[in-house]
């Protein structure tokens, strides 16, 4: 089985453990294992975004370095957010003479790292080892659900970082929705940011702007959204809570990790997730032909 | 929107400009920008007023505008900017000139007890809103 390194930075060892713990489930399905790295650091979670500033980067710089120590320059993330900033930080590593000299010179106590490290999504991976060989691993095809697939930000932007060849109409997702057997929804809001941390000080904007998504999703016949970053999910999941005070008569609608939808199309067993805000029970049901 | 065009602060104006790394003058206002940004029906100034009016030298307008807080870098505009502006960093620029004054935006012991936020979301938010 291939092995690649994996890097599941902080929010996969809390809010987001159903995102990791499905993809570990699902990954010997389709022929290879993710290792998790020794001693990772938090990425910085955001690309520092001023010319001037290195601190920031340095937390991305370590992990990356952890990477070059095990030989295999590839590296595997589940989180958008961690995927964008260790590629935005390797690019300034490799063009910034200036921020490469100050970073190398102050962790002088680390291996020097060399710029080398491949940073690849989960998306990417499955994408590499194709579609038929997931349609091959799928035992319960969703035929009876409707997924929407929601991209977000940073796994199509800034372009040269995308996951997809076209950013502003992606398909990995449709066509992963597509392999498992479920039905792809389209949605116009699907590369619309969700308001990402503008949630913890503004959480009624952000309400506003999901409920664009959630609602594009839901005209258009969804049962669920799928989405692959632990942020995009919490303000796609939690925020809900806020249209059901506000909005008469709101349905909630689950939403899943892509990865979650996977395990429910791979996996004997009926899963267990217990961090979700909206219940996914019914989703599960739909999956399992109960209803 | 009226503009007033002002005398710019050469200081300020070099320092937008060195911290972003984004020249704003490139801007020639076709809009692409604010057609594309999620945010843009919260905002006090829309991103392509951002651009005309750093140009017309009114950095005070901006640097107190709440825009420059309702951007979360989501790189919508800067992929669809026909000049290549990327505003998602010249808004990073305005908050660190106002930041780097501890003006922060908000308290973070009073913020952080309003829920239970993942990780992420907490640290984005420090980074991107307070010193």
């Amino acid at each position: 089985m291939i092995k690649y390194n994996y890097f599941p930075g902080c929010t996969l060892k809390s809010t987001a453990v159903e995102l990791e713990k499905s993809a570990l489930k699902v990954s010997p399905k389709l022929g290879f294992e993710l290792v998790e790295l020794p001693r990772w650091h938090c990425c910085g979670t955001v690309a520092h975004l001023s010319s001037d500033n290195k601190m920031h980067s340095l937390g991305a710089v370590r992990t990356m370095i952890r990477v070059q120590e095990t030989g295999d320059l590839k590296v595997v993330t589940l989180c958008s957010i961690c995927y964008n900033t260790l590629l935005r930080v390797n690019e300034r590593f490799n063009t910034d003479e200036d921020f490469r000299t100050a970073v190398v010179e102050f962790m002088d106590e680390e291996e020097e790292y060399r710029g080398e490290v491949e940073t690849v999504h989960y998306l990417q991976v499955i994408d590499e080892i194709g579609f038929d060989k997931v349609k091959d691993a799928v035992i319960r095809p969703l035929k009876n659900l409707k997924v929407a697939p929601y991209y977000g930000c940073l796994l199509l932007r800034p372009r040269q970082f995308s996951i997809d060849g076209n950013p502003e109409a992606p398909s990995i997702m449709e066509n992963l929705v597509d392999a498992l057997g479920a039905e792809v929804i389209d949605n116009p809001y699907k590369i619309e940011c969700c308001g990402a941390f503008e949630t913890v000080h503004n959480p009624d904007q952000v309400a506003g702007m999901i409920y664009n998504i959630v609602e594009g999703a839901r005209k258009n016949g969804a049962d669920t959204i799928i989405t692959s970053c632990p942020l995009c999910h919490f303000n796609l999941d939690y925020r809900q809570k806020i249209l059901e005070k506000v909005k008469p008569n709101y349905e909630p609608m689950p939403i899943l990790y892509f990865t979650e939808l996977m395990e429910l199309a791979m996996i004997e067993e009926k899963p267990a997730w217990r961090r979700h805000h909206i219940d996914p029970k019914p989703i599960i049901e739909k999956a399992f032909g109960e209803n | 929107m009226e503009v007033e065009i002002k005398e710019p602060s050469v200081e300020l104006r070099d320092k937008i400009i060195e911290i972003s790394g984004e020249d704003y003058h490139r801007c020639y206002q076709c809009g692409e920008c604010t057609s594309g940004c999620p945010a843009a029906g919260e905002m006090d100034i829309v991103p392509n007023q951002v651009n005309m009016l750093l140009q017309s030298g009114d950095f005070e307008r901006v640097l107190e505008s709440k825009t420059i807080w309702l951007c979360v870098a989501c790189f919508q505009c800067a992929t669809r900017c026909p000049r290549g502006v990327d505003l998602s960093k010249i808004n990073e620029a305005l908050r660190q000139i106002k930041i780097r004054k501890n003006m922060d935006l908000f308290n973070i012991w009073e913020v952080a007890s309003t829920g239970e936020f993942p990780a992420v979301a907490l640290v984005a938010s420090f980074r991107k809103f307070t010193a």
